[in-house]
């Protein structure tokens, strides 16, 4: 019970970590040199990368993982949110986005969880991953409609892809340098 | 297929030398890589260790001469990526 749990203990340890890491460290910086919508969106969004590798490591049980992760951080941000408001949907959206993409190219008969392939590629999970974030930069789009000046949407909408897509390429780029400085110490 | 979690990390390591690979930048050479996709392979589904029977009989090291299988293998269990299982002449391997 405990092994089978493990998996989503981490992923949401890992989640819940790099959204802080994000939005105490990563926004602030950015605040300071960057766009006047970085309260909103980043150009290096790092959790998107915890979303898609535990989608695709997890299956679409890995909801449940993320989802509590993101329900902490946005109560954390926004602690005046009321339960009725439209905003409250922004956890849901942003953890189910990768299930959604691996499951519409499951659905044209691509299955690519981990249990169904053999072959682990970076550039199908680039694919879920940029398309997950379609599906995220459009569905926190029409939540925080209102909240953002109509000029300012569409470009929330690109700095939200381009965050997200960022934000996984340099992630998985940060992961390889962290498997490879494992590799290091295991040979001392 | 029930994923166990050395599986689960091997795959994602596999994901990651992918992005070496393509980036240029791979740590292993060619008779490296197929070893060690040839041991993912026959661990697949299963959290056990492999015989280097069966890793010699499997149909990508087959062409391969022993003495490279035998080198690659030593250089794979330095760089971390494979493991020896047992005693030192046990031939059984699980990845790393």
């Amino acid at each position: 019970m405990i092994t089978k749990i493990t998996p989503f203990l981490i992923a949401f340890g890992c989640y819940l970590a790099l959204h802080f890491l994000q939005f105490f460290v990563i926004f602030p910086l950015e605040a300071k040199y960057g766009s006047n919508v970085t309260w909103l969106a980043s150009l290096f969004f790092f959790p998107h990368l915890v979303r898609v590798l535990a989608v695709w490591m997890l299956g679409p049980l890995a909801f449940f993982a993320l989802l509590p992760a993101d329900i902490i951080i946005h109560l954390v941000l926004h602690p005046d949110r009321q339960l009725t408001d439209l905003q409250m949907l922004v956890p849901f959206v942003s953890s189910g986005c990768a299930v959604i993409a691996f499951e519409l190219f499951k659905l044209t008969g691509v299955d690519l969880y981990l249990s169904a392939t053999k072959a682990s590629n970076w550039r199908p999970l680039f694919l879920i991953g940029a398309i997950a974030s379609v599906i995220n930069s459009v569905g926190l789009s029409v939540l925080y409609q209102g909240l953002v000046i109509p000029e300012e949407s569409l470009h929330l909408l690109a700095n939200y892809m381009v965050g997200d897509i960022l934000g996984l390429f340099f992630g998985l780029i940060v992961l390889m340098a962290l498997t490879r400085l494992l590799k290091l110490n295991a040979t001392r | 297929m029930e994923e166990t979690q050395p599986l689960r990390f091997a795959r994602l390591l596999q994901m990651v030398r992918s992005m070496e690979a393509d980036l240029g930048i791979s740590a292993l050479n060619k008779s490296e890589k197929v070893l060690f996709t040839c041991v993912g392979d026959l661990c697949l589904g299963t959290d056990s260790a492999v015989n280097l029977t069966e890793i010699l009989a499997h149909v990508d090291v087959k062409t391969m001469p022993q003495a490279t299988v035998y080198k690659c293998l030593r250089d794979l269990r330095e760089k971390g990526l494979l493991a020896h299982v047992g005693g030192r002449g046990s031939g059984l391997y699980r990845l790393g």
